[in-house]
């Protein structure tokens, strides 16, 4: 009896947030019937006309929407995989810093970036990259050619990584130095004494502690493989680069914003959607599975 | 001397305002027996310069408009620029209208007619305008009420925008003058003056640091825009992204003729002598600007308001540099080619069932007596302040197309008597700032003169002649297939013209322009317009 009362009062608690849910993620649902409509905002949702898969046709049968799914999704995926693999090792070696002040500091210098928005970074990198622009002159002082970097397809794609990497790693850094601190230092001392080398100690002891997070992390950025950052390519793109730089988000907005089409920008966005939801059930099993992760 | 000036020009003003208010029959003006409310919708004007104690929604302008009309004007909403399309599109959906409500997308005017959303203005013009708006209106014939006429029926009331402001050249003189050459005229010698000063740096930016041309990201076919490089386009007879009529009453879209090849071709040889601004692509409006008001660079191209914005601070910061317009280049047959503007580009929309429809009009008749001077007590409300226009609650901006050609003629005229004596107020204004430029050198002054008078006289050179283009509303194939056209359009322009393409395959483009959905729009687009 008190073990129920104990639940009720959990299940209460959760109230609030089940009620921001509904009204901010379930509700609005309904709205993808937009994408099955030649939506008219006059008409409204109710009085637009149903056209059935008309706007998912158009658009796969659209000459570029290829270029866009290949762009969105080398994009995305080397994003993840630079965030997954940055963060540890520079995890892994600021664990291996004895001066806790050189380790704060990095740490926090590292995370800065993270906290600016693509708007303003856009602007930098935009200047950075420019003929005259810092990585230029760094180019020409070696006595290579200098090169725009962002209107070159083929400098675009690993501009848009390495800035994002930049400006993101500092944050996954953060996650893992903190998983590392909850491994047992007994370990470490018994494996010291067992004359365990520092790669070894960083190989069999510290990997293996954060792997769970490792596994973690992985999996909620599976969930991302069709998200591309649309900020950032937005303040950095031009029409020169749509070749190799242009997005699924992109594309969606400028159809969607700019062009008013509501209906097909919807099928897009709802297809990005079914097929991110796909991915995210089928990492939670490879998760589950390989790494014994589980979140209920 | 000054005191006289003063005094003719306030007994002018009282002429002007005796006259503005005889011709206005009674109607125009008569005010309400009693107060009114009208709400209005409309996009917020930013800083119109008001004191701290006043704001858009409170201030002597609305007061002015109560206590002569007895409205009552409040505003449901404000919204921002960027989303003022997005805010509309959601009064449309709800079918919840503001009383007024400024439009500014044909397509949605459009909407507001087919779901019977406002009121049906026929005939109200006629009958409510003072004379003196009704008279812009006629100056345009059909085209007045043209772009908000449906069936006949006039459901708005739209803008008039001055024409002449298409693209031409504009110099560094101080450059020319110093490397002794001359102003160019056609494009070989356009272009070769942008080698000179890339060559010869007058600005002393070091080698390689002068741009020779400065292009926006656009490229072309932006109407009253700067660093488009129309211009050049048109000698070869090219109208990128604007519908032309042809020869046979047909529409054609600009930007997939051969024309448009021709002129790409050459365009993308400049870039790769490295006379266009190497970085353009990349540049933002910003940057843009940066380079004209660095001295950067010595010629690009842009109507004739240049000097107002972004130029006045090049000359405040460098008295010497001197930015001149020339209506250049010119084809072989010694004409300048331009194209016209779209002239009615935002409505004001009534409400369905509001009981006073006449009423934006009579705001409209005793704005225009505030804004353009013929009332002057306007001027006391706040004395020591520039308080722009917008600041009236219905920013509906009325010209005469050829307003600004047909005033710099008079200010010339008067400055060269320096005898202001019959120009109007805002045209006084400008003569005052003139003199004050040409006779004290007042910098502050320079751009007024050269935008209103050398500018403005130089757009309407009788050699200027215009193309037949048309500004459709959008077609039921553009709101689904414009996205991936223009895709396909601006990558095409900036890739001919960096070279990253050949200019062979600009007839696939072409092809598959019209396969993608441009066939259809072409088809439309004639249909609307009666081939």
């Amino acid at each position: 009896m008190r073990n129920r009362k104990a639940i009720a009062a959990y299940h209460l608690m959760l109230i609030p947030g089940f009620v921001l849910l509904i009204l901010f993620s379930i509700i609005p649902m309904s709205g993808i019937v937009i994408a099955f409509e030649k939506f008219v905002p006059a008409k409204g949702i109710w009085g637009s006309k149903w056209i059935g898969m008309k706007n998912f046709e158009y658009m796969f049968s659209l000459p570029d929407s290829r270029s866009i799914f290949t762009n969105t999704l080398v994009i995305a995926v080397s994003k993840i995989l630079c965030q997954l693999i940055v963060p540890v090792f520079v995890a892994l070696m600021l664990g291996e810093i004895r001066s806790v002040w050189f380790k704060r500091t990095v740490q926090t210098v590292i995370y800065l970036p993270h906290f600016l928005s693509w708007v303003v970074l856009g602007g930098i990198i935009t200047n950075m990259c420019s003929l005259d622009g810092i990585v230029n002159r760094m180019v020409m002082v070696f006595g290579g050619q200098p090169i725009m970097f962002l209107a070159s397809n083929a400098w675009f794609r690993k501009v848009i990584i390495l800035t994002d990497t930049w400006k993101e790693f500092g944050f996954g850094t953060v996650i893992y130095m903190a998983a590392m601190t909850g491994i047992d230092e007994t370990l470490y001392e018994s494996a010291q004494i067992d004359g365990a080398t520092r790669m070894q100690r960083i190989w069999y002891i510290t990997l293996p502690g954060i792997l769970s997070t490792i596994v973690l992390m992985a999996t909620l950025s599976l969930g991302n493989v069709l998200n591309a950052g649309f900020e950032q390519i937005l303040t950095l793109y031009n029409p020169l680069v749509y070749q190799t730089g242009d997005i699924l988000d992109t594309y969606v907005y400028r159809m969607g914003i700019e062009n008013a089409q509501y209906g097909l920008a919807t099928a897009v966005g709802l297809l990005k959607s079914v097929l991110s939801m796909i991915l995210i059930i089928l990492s939670y099993y490879m998760a589950g599975r390989f790494a014994n992760y589980s979140i209920f | 001397m000054r005191k006289l000036l003063c005094l003719i020009v306030a007994l002018m003003m009282m002429l002007g305002c005796a006259q503005a208010l005889a011709a206005g029959d009674d109607v125009a003006f008569a005010p309400y027996e009693e107060r009114i409310s009208m709400t209005v919708g409309r996009a917020n004007p930013g800083s119109v310069d008001l004191p701290e104690d006043a704001d858009i929604e409170h201030n002597k302008y609305l007061d002015y408009i109560c206590d002569k009309l007895n409205i009552d004007v409040t505003y449901d909403w404000i919204a921002e620029p960027s989303t003022y399309n997005q805010k509309v599109n959601l009064a449309i959906t709800s079918g919840d209208l503001p009383d007024v409500m400024i439009v500014t997308n044909k397509g949605q005017l459009q909407q507001l007619v087919e779901n019977d959303l406002i009121e049906d203005l026929t005939g109200l013009a006629d009958q409510y305008f003072s004379d003196y708006i009704l008279d812009i209106y006629n100056s345009y014939a059909d085209k007045g009420l043209g772009s908000c006429t449906f069936d006949g029926k006039v459901y708005a009331i739209p803008n008039l925008e001055a024409g002449y402001s298409y693209s031409y050249l504009w110099v560094r003189k101080d450059w020319v003058d110093a490397l002794g050459a001359k102003m160019p005229t056609t494009l070989d010698e356009v272009v070769e003056l942008a080698r000179l000063f890339m060559e010869k740096d007058p600005g002393g930016n070091g080698e390689g640091n002068t741009i020779g041309i400065a292009v926006n990201t656009r490229v072309a076919g932006v109407y009253n825009n700067l660093g488009n490089i129309d211009p050049i386009f048109h000698t070869f007879g090219s109208f990128p992204r604007q519908w032309i009529r042809g020869e046979d009453g047909k529409l054609t879209y600009g930007t997939v003729t051969e024309e448009t090849k021709n002129a790409l071709a050459y365009v993308a040889q400049l870039y790769k002598e490295g006379v266009l601004d190497p970085e353009f692509v990349v540049r933002t409006g910003d940057d843009f600007n940066a380079l004209l008001l660095s001295g950067r660079c010595g010629i690009f191209f842009g109507p004739w308001w240049m000097p107002d914005w972004p130029l006045p601070s090049a000359k405040v910061n460098n008295p010497d540099c001197d930015w001149v317009p020339v209506l250049a280049p010119l084809s072989d047959d010694g004409n300048f080619y331009a194209y016209k503007q779209d002239e009615s580009t935002t409505w004001a929309v009534v409400r369905k069932g509001y009981e006073h429809p006449e009423a934006p009009f009579k705001v409209l008749n005793q704005t225009y007596i505030g804004m353009r001077g013929f009332d002057p007590s306007v001027r006391e409300f706040y004395p020591d302040r520039n308080v722009l226009w917008t600041v009236y609650p219905l920013p509906i901006l009325l010209n005469y197309d050829d307003e600004n050609v047909q005033a710099a003629k008079l200010i010339q005229a008067a400055l060269d008597t320096r005898n202001p004596e019959g120009l109007d107020p805002q045209n006084t204004n400008f003569y005052e700032s003139s003199v004050k430029w040409l006779d004290d050198g007042d910098i502050d002054s320079w751009h007024t003169y050269t935008s209103r008078v050398t500018a403005s006289m130089l757009a309407g050179s009788e050699n200027v002649k215009f193309v037949d283009n048309v500004y459709p509303a959008r077609t039921d194939t553009m709101d689904l297939k414009l996205t991936q056209l223009e895709k396909i359009e601006d990558e095409t322009i900036l890739k001919i013209i960096m070279n990253e393409m050949p200019v062979d395959e600009f007839d696939s483009f072409v092809t598959n322009w019209y396969a993608q959905g441009g066939q259809e729009i072409t088809d439309e687009v004639n249909e609307m317009y009666g081939n």
